[in-house]
């Protein structure tokens, strides 16, 4: 399976939710018979699954593929305060491209109480940016 | 010591006294018989003359007599001479005593002054050591007490200052707990959505900068 699915994929809730269109695509196929539809419509959405010669048959293998894929892949956790439209997934991929080496996927959660900023875990090293801790800094020593 | 000079003396005397006494009565007997033997030669002689006889009886008798008195006049002169000796005897030894007394006076006296010097000496020396020592001991107290009331007040400077700490610091994290969660508030609900983003763009480029130091 070519790795630059991940690229395309860039976080885990993508890939999850891939997964879950492609099994509903495979469940569908089953009750109707309009498969090539189905595959249309989801390569319509996914385009980057025209790499993997997606076809009615190997819908399955695809899946459980991509499954033992994602569980090889290093993963780097990123606490944000607000959910990241698309354009900063890419910003923040582009930018974990440039650290990582090997295919990662983007763990992204959502945590108000950072305030601002991001928190990101990469290969177990914590990284703080949040706004929390520079008003806490802020705070504790410089005596506010 | 007067009795062991004294009574040997007088012994001696008495012994010369005896002497003569014993001598003079020996001497008186011999003469008696002497005469014993005369009146035996008148009695048997008988025809010699009784004049002769009493003149040599007589003369017997005197040389017996001034024997005797010059026997006594010995006696008495040595008696006397012996009592003369006792006297001086006596005197010197009242002499020798009086001085010996007067010598073991002055040494007596000179002991006392010595001892009286000595323990006056002492007794000012016993006194100034009593001074001495309960000088120092005055100032090892008023040391001592110096010592612990510093230490006595650093204790309670360094309690105070704790205690000053502890609830600075208390006050401290208070206030800074409170500000805390003035500023969440107010900066979580004061940043957009665009705020939010340029934010997480500015972390991530301190993340990468980190990476390539």
């Amino acid at each position: 399976m070519n790795p630059d699915i991940f690229i395309h994929l860039k976080t885990l809730d993508a890939f999850y939710d891939l997964k879950t269109a492609l099994m509903q695509a495979q469940s569908s196929m089953y009750r109707t018979e309009g498969s090539q539809v189905l595959l249309n419509s989801l390569l319509a959405s996914y385009p980057y699954l025209s790499d993997l010669s997606l076809t009615a048959e190997n819908l399955s293998e695809v899946i459980k593929q991509l499954t033992a894929q994602v569980g090889g892949v290093e993963l780097i956790r990123a606490q944000l305060t607000v959910e990241p439209t698309d354009a900063l997934i890419t910003h923040m991929y582009d930018i974990f491209k440039t650290i990582v080496k090997r295919p990662f996927l983007i763990e992204v959660s959502i945590n108000k109480d950072i305030l601002g900023g991001v928190f990101v875990e990469i290969g177990g090293k914590q990284h703080d940016f949040s706004l929390l801790r520079l008003v806490k800094e802020e705070i504790h020593t410089n005596n506010v | 010591m007067i009795d062991s000079i004294l009574l040997p003396a007088l012994g001696v005397v008495a012994l010369c006294a005896t002497l003569i006494v014993v001598i003079s009565t020996a001497l008186y007997i011999r003469l008696n018989r002497k005469y014993v033997l005369l009146s035996d030669e008148n009695a048997r002689l008988k025809k010699s003359s009784e004049e002769e006889a009493q003149k040599i009886l007589d003369a017997a008798h005197l040389h017996a007599n001034e024997v005797i008195k010059n026997a006594t006049s010995q006696a008495q002169k040595i008696l006397s001479e012996a009592q003369s000796f006792d006297t001086t005897l006596r005197n010197h030894a009242l002499k020798v005593t009086t001085d010996v007394i007067s010598q073991e006076n002055q040494a007596v006296m000179h002991v006392i002054d010595e001892v009286k010097k000595t323990g006056q000496a002492a007794v000012s020396a016993a006194g100034q050591k009593f001074t001495e020592e309960v000088s120092s001991d005055l100032t090892q107290f008023k040391s001592g007490l110096e010592g612990e009331f510093k230490k006595e007040y650093q204790a309670i400077t360094t309690e105070l200052t704790q205690y000053k700490q502890t609830k600075m610091k208390e006050i401290e994290d208070k206030v800074a707990s409170m500000l805390e969660r003035i500023l969440t508030k107010t900066v979580a609900s004061s940043l957009t959505r665009a705020d939010q983003e340029e934010l997480v763009k500015k972390a991530l480029l301190s993340i990468s900068h980190e990476y390539e130091s």
